[in-house]
């Protein structure tokens, strides 16, 4: 299988405090990883230091066949995209949306015009209100702004993208239809996912795979169906057991 | 809610409206002022206000009313041209101490606390004898001293703004630090270090003056409020107008600075960040 991207032994650390313990992970192409674990897991850092924004980490990030230096390429953050975890400060509050959704674009040498045609084709794609480009981030509810992390995150064409606990700040009707849209344009653009979560019940509805991490360390990797079936570890079939039993379906 | 929608504050519209007319008295005072400011007329001389001089005359038969208009255009400007670079490069300094923390916060902090403990108007006043009285040591002090204030604000800003998930966005988007700093953080410092702006600006015209009253800042003849006030203080009880009013000059420069500061920081404050 062809992967997408391939982690050896990443380690982080925060200052002196080491949160990732030498995880190893692959995500194949056109695939939907889950990656789960409690609060404080290290889920988000694992992310970070995959987009390069956390410096304080050894191991190798290979994407797509290559290797990843400490600075990642223009063509690296083209391809690679992320949606983070709070959408209250996922937007610059002094910008326009458009300036917002289109700044990144015009970094990649496409013009603000055209830019801004791509803008509004993801606005009602998202089914964002019109005006969205005119207004500011204050204005929108979380749905809203995670809808329009989103949009931000497919402006550039991105083959790979991070979704960081994309719904769970919303309400769990708009939580739905987030993760409706998400499929969708999965399947529009053929997207490899890597989705953070700790909603099992989201994860399985969603993910093709799943990677599970316990206090900085992968406990098991494997498909999602057969991880729901049966666990390989015992801390897999304690986090089965938490699952309430409402199917998402 | 757009921008255009917020509402100014009734202080905003005072401040603006008092300054408005300050500045537009020191523009225009070679229009408004029937005498020359320097022109002196002994037989004249400690008239109380009158239809010929509104403000009355000096002791050396000046009229108080060319010389308060005069003083305006030279201390206002002043105090605006000594803020401008004190303000770029503390507000510059500031957010990169916040944003890039490490050794490059250290050196800066350090510059920081090194000025910071300097008594202020000591360091003014022997600036001031050091390079003789004039606007020229203004300058020096506030140069070495002005950007403080502002670099502590914007650093505090800039490192609790850094970790917002948006500058992350910023990032993966392929920004340079250099463009993350003007384009995404700075629009954030600006509303609040401009609102400091307003208050230190007060601040320094009471330094302009208070020099000015004490021989070592703007230098006779040269009309300015500070020795204006000096000039009359021995004659209150006789010829109140020479002292009194450059006083109500600077008292209302002082509020129109303070409101403006308060109506801006109440409507950059629905922002809400
Ligand atoms: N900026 C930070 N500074 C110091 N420690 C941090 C920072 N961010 C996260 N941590 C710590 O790192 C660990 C992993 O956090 P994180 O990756 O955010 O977990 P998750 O996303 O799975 O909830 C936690 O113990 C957290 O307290
Ligand atoms: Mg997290």
């Amino acid at each position: 299988m062809d992967h997408m991207l391939e982690l050896r032994d990443i380690c982080a650390y925060y200052g002196d405090k080491q949160v990732l313990f030498d995880v190893d992970l692959v995500i194949g192409k056109h695939r939907t990883l889950g990656l789960v674990g409690e609060s404080g897991s290290g889920r988000s850092t694992l992310a970070r230091v995959v987009t390069g924004l956390l410096k304080k980490s050894t191991g190798t990030v290979v994407f797509d066949g290559e290797v990843q230096g400490a600075k990642r390429s223009a063509e690296f953050y083209r391809r690679v995209q992320m949606v983070f975890q709070n959408p209250d400060a996922s937007l610059n509050p002094k910008h326009r949306i458009g300036t917002i959704l289109t700044d990144g674009m015009v970094i990649q040498g496409v013009s603000r015009a055209d830019a801004m045609v791509r803008c509004r084709e993801l606005i009602t794609r998202m089914d964002l209100p019109e005006d969205t480009l005119e207004r500011y981030p204050r204005s929108f509810s979380g749905g809203q702004k995670q809808r329009i992390a989103l949009a931000r995150a497919l402006c550039t064409d991105p083959d790979f993208v991070i979704l960081d606990e994309p719904t769970s700040a919303l309400d769990v009707s708009v939580q739905r239809r987030m993760l409706d849209l998400i499929k969708e344009i999965r399947e529009e653009r053929g997207l490899t996912i890597l989705f953070i979560s700790h909603d099992l019940g989201v994860i399985r509805d969603i993910c093709d795979d799943i990677a599970v991490l316990r206090h900085g360390v992968l406990q098991e990797t494997g498909e999602s169906a057969a991880f729901f079936a049966s666990p390989k570890t015992d801390y897999g079939r304690e986090l089965l057991k938490a699952v309430p039993r409402i199917e998402y379906e | 809610m757009k921008n255009s929608d917020r509402k100014m504050k009734p202080s905003l519209k005072i401040g603006l409206f008092l300054m408005g007319i300050l500045i537009l008295l020191a523009i225009t005072a070679p229009l408004i002022a029937k005498y020359d400011p320097y022109a002196q007329d002994l037989p004249s001389a400690l008239q109380a206000p009158s239809a010929a001089h509104p403000f009355g005359t000096d002791q050396l038969g000046r009229d108080i009313l060319s010389r308060v208009l005069y003083a305006a255009r030279v201390d206002l400007s002043i105090m605006v041209l000594a803020e401008i670079a004190p303000f770029v490069i503390g507000v510059l300094l500031g957010m990169c101490a916040g944003y890039f923390g490490g050794k490059t916060d250290w050196i800066i902090s350090l510059a920081i606390d090194t000025f910071i403990a300097f008594p202020y108007y000591l360091l003014v006043i022997v600036v001031a004898f050091a390079t003789g009285a004039g606007i020229r040591g203004i300058f020096i002090t506030f140069m070495l001293v002005g950007w403080l204030l502002y670099a502590r604000v914007a650093k505090g800003m800039s490192a609790s703004l850094r970790t917002q998930e948006w500058v992350d966005a910023a990032r993966l988007q392929g920004f340079s630090d250099l463009r993350i700093i003007v384009k995404e953080i700075l629009p954030n410092v600006l509303p609040q270090a401009v609102v400091v702006l307003m208050t230190d600006m007060a601040g320094l015209l009471v330094m302009i003056v208070t020099l000015g009253y004490l021989g070592i800042g703007i230098s006779a003849p040269t009309p300015d409020w500070g020795t204006m006030i000096a000039e009359g203080q021995t004659m209150m009880t006789t010829a109140w107008w020479i002292s009194v009013i450059p006083g109500v000059m600077v008292v209302l420069t002082g509020i129109a600075l303070s409101f403006i500061g308060d109506g801006l920081a109440d409507l950059w404050r629905e922002d809400g960040f």
